[in-house]
């Protein structure tokens, strides 16, 4: 489902963010992504969102070369894939429903389809019953399931998380996990960035581990 | 094809609603850029419609010259009969038409103008010169109007002879400036409105950072994310340009009465009139053009920052 091959990442500042990564993640595994702050965990998922472009070597994600999206084709792209934030990046003169149905609305999906699948969304996440509210009358830990209510809303193939649980306290954070679980069985390829090592002793994965902008532990077989 | 149709309809309406819902937010600063964009579009519209009222009194002028002939008075054998010397006149192939003003008819049009009855009342006798008006047969042949001139002036029984084109000449040019002034002038107001639009929407770029990241991380097209701009771009230009057509036609009217009250005194029926639909549709039109444009150019400025690099 993703694979790099001899991937490096030179910010114009001449910081080499990644480099010569190279794995490969099956569709549906569930992977995650240490390291500690720095290494390179939120460049190599820009790198999967499409937010950064390799300065070296090849991502490919669903057979698509990312390099080679121009345009629209990178919008079309990057509706394949859910994004969780570690600061939600929620709209804040909208509402829960309102923010968790844009990507719906960008894809231009018909009203009716939209509201359906909005509140089946919010409904997975437990947020139902505050689908009128706003962002900023919500926990911490409300707002991070809006932010994931809204990243699976459009049945991603890829959900990428950059740590979802930084902020949250050890019983949230387990809450959020096991969403992020659930997703993966209905075959959502997913790779969380965390420093929360007690997540890794828990749950049975993958591990990409990351220093120092290299790939120190995790497949290297591309 | 019904379906998409309705889909993008219904998008388009939904971003032109909603463009129209943030401009009724923000009531006050709404108001001061349309403002500012109708001041830009009032100024040339009101120069064009004096530039354009003027042009057609003096163009029926100079297409129609005369020549003022004034006989010689008194009562003298040697003094021609003013109608028989007219009608000797009309004999001349360069002549078209004489017409005959005497002293009693032209003191008459005087008394009817403002501020002469006094004057004219406080005379002893009637000091004005029979008039023969002359319609040369050249039309707006300048030239030969003043040859004429000239021949008339030296005939017997003639006072003077005055083909009184030159203030119309100076007047003629006066509105060629007036004319590549509004021209400028209208230019001017163009780089104005593009400047205009182009800080409101960058302003609107600003405060809408968040939402056009997210936007973009979520898979929104550039053309979508752009939509709601051009919108604005282009409804602030519209309602600039309708309020830009009723602040015009309000200057006009306050200048309709000390302009015909200027134009009695020379004896025109000159009216400056109102700004035609036809006018203010091709001032909206060219004007939410230039918004359409600036608001474009703006966006797709801060467009290239997200692409990924």
């Amino acid at each position: 489902m993703i694979r790099f091959s001899q991937v490096s990442k030179r910010y114009p500042s001449g910081h080499e963010a990644l480099s010569h990564v190279s794995f490969t993640l099956a569709k549906g595994s569930f992977t995650f992504l240490t390291g500690h702050s720095g290494a390179g965990k939120s460049t190599l998922l820009k790198l999967i969102s499409l937010s950064e472009l390799a300065t070296r070597g090849q991502v490919l994600v669903a057979d698509k070369n990312l390099s080679r999206l121009k345009g629209n084709r990178i919008a079309a792209y990057r509706r394949t894939i859910g994004t969780v934030f570690q600061d939600h990046k929620l709209l804040h003169d909208r509402t829960v429903e309102d923010n968790v149905s844009l990507p719906l609305v960008v894809a231009g999906t018909g009203r009716g389809e939209t509201q359906r699948r909005v509140r089946a969304a919010l409904d997975k996440v437990g947020l139902l019953n505050k689908a009128k509210r706003y962002p900023i009358t919500l926990s911490g830990g409300e707002q991070q399931r809006v932010g994931i209510a809204r990243a699976v809303v459009g049945r991603p193939q890829v959900l990428l998380a950059d740590e979802p649980t930084g902020n949250l306290d050890p019983a949230l954070a387990d809450e959020i996990m096991q969403l992020f679980l659930q997703f993966n069985q209905v075959d959502i390829t997913v790779l969380i960035a965390t420093h929360d090592y007690r997540h890794l002793e828990r749950i049975r994965c993958g591990v990409l581990a990351l220093s120092e902008g290299r790939l120190v532990s995790g497949e290297q077989d591309a | 094809m019904p379906k998409q149709i309705s889909v993008w309809l219904s998008r388009h309406l939904q971003v032109l609603f909603d463009t129209l819902g943030r401009l009724w937010k923000t009531p006050l600063t709404s108001a001061m850029t349309i403002l500012v964009l109708a001041i830009a579009m009032t100024l040339p519209m009101v120069l064009y419609k004096i530039v354009d009222s003027l042009e057609s009194v003096t163009a029926n002028w100079i297409d129609n010259p005369r020549i003022s002939v004034f006989l010689e008075s008194g009562t003298d054998a040697e003094i021609p009969d003013p109608i028989e010397f007219g009608q000797k006149l009309l004999q001349n192939p360069k002549i078209e038409d004489v017409q005959y003003i005497s002293p009693e008819q032209g003191l008459e049009e005087f008394s009817n103008l403002d501020g002469f009855t006094e004057a004219i009342e406080a005379l002893p006798s009637n000091p004005l010169p029979p008039l023969l008006i002359v319609v040369p047969a050249t039309g707006r042949d300048n030239a030969a109007t003043i040859t004429l001139a000239d021949e008339l002036e030296i005939m017997q029984g003639v006072d003077t002879a005055v083909y009184d084109q030159q203030w119309l000449n100076r007047l003629a040019a006066i509105v060629d400036l007036i004319r590549r002034g509004v021209i400028v002038l209208a230019c001017l107001m163009g780089i104005g409105i593009v400047l205009v639009i182009s800080d409101t929407v960058r302003l609107g770029i600003i405060n809408r950072a968040a939402e056009i990241e997210i936007i973009d991380q979520v898979g929104g097209t550039h053309a979508f994310i752009r939509r709601p701009f051009l919108y604005a771009g282009a409804l602030h230009c519209f309602f600039g340009a309708l309020f830009a057509w009723g602040v015009t036609n309000m200057t006009l009217y306050l200048l309709a009465g000390p302009v015909s009250r200027l134009t009695l005194l020379y004896e025109s029926d000159f009216m400056i009139g109102w700004i035609s639909p036809g006018i203010a549709l091709a001032v909206t039109m060219v004007a939410v053009s230039l918004g359409l444009l600036a608001s474009r150019f703006t966006v797709d400025r801060h467009l290239r920052g997200l692409k990924p690099g």
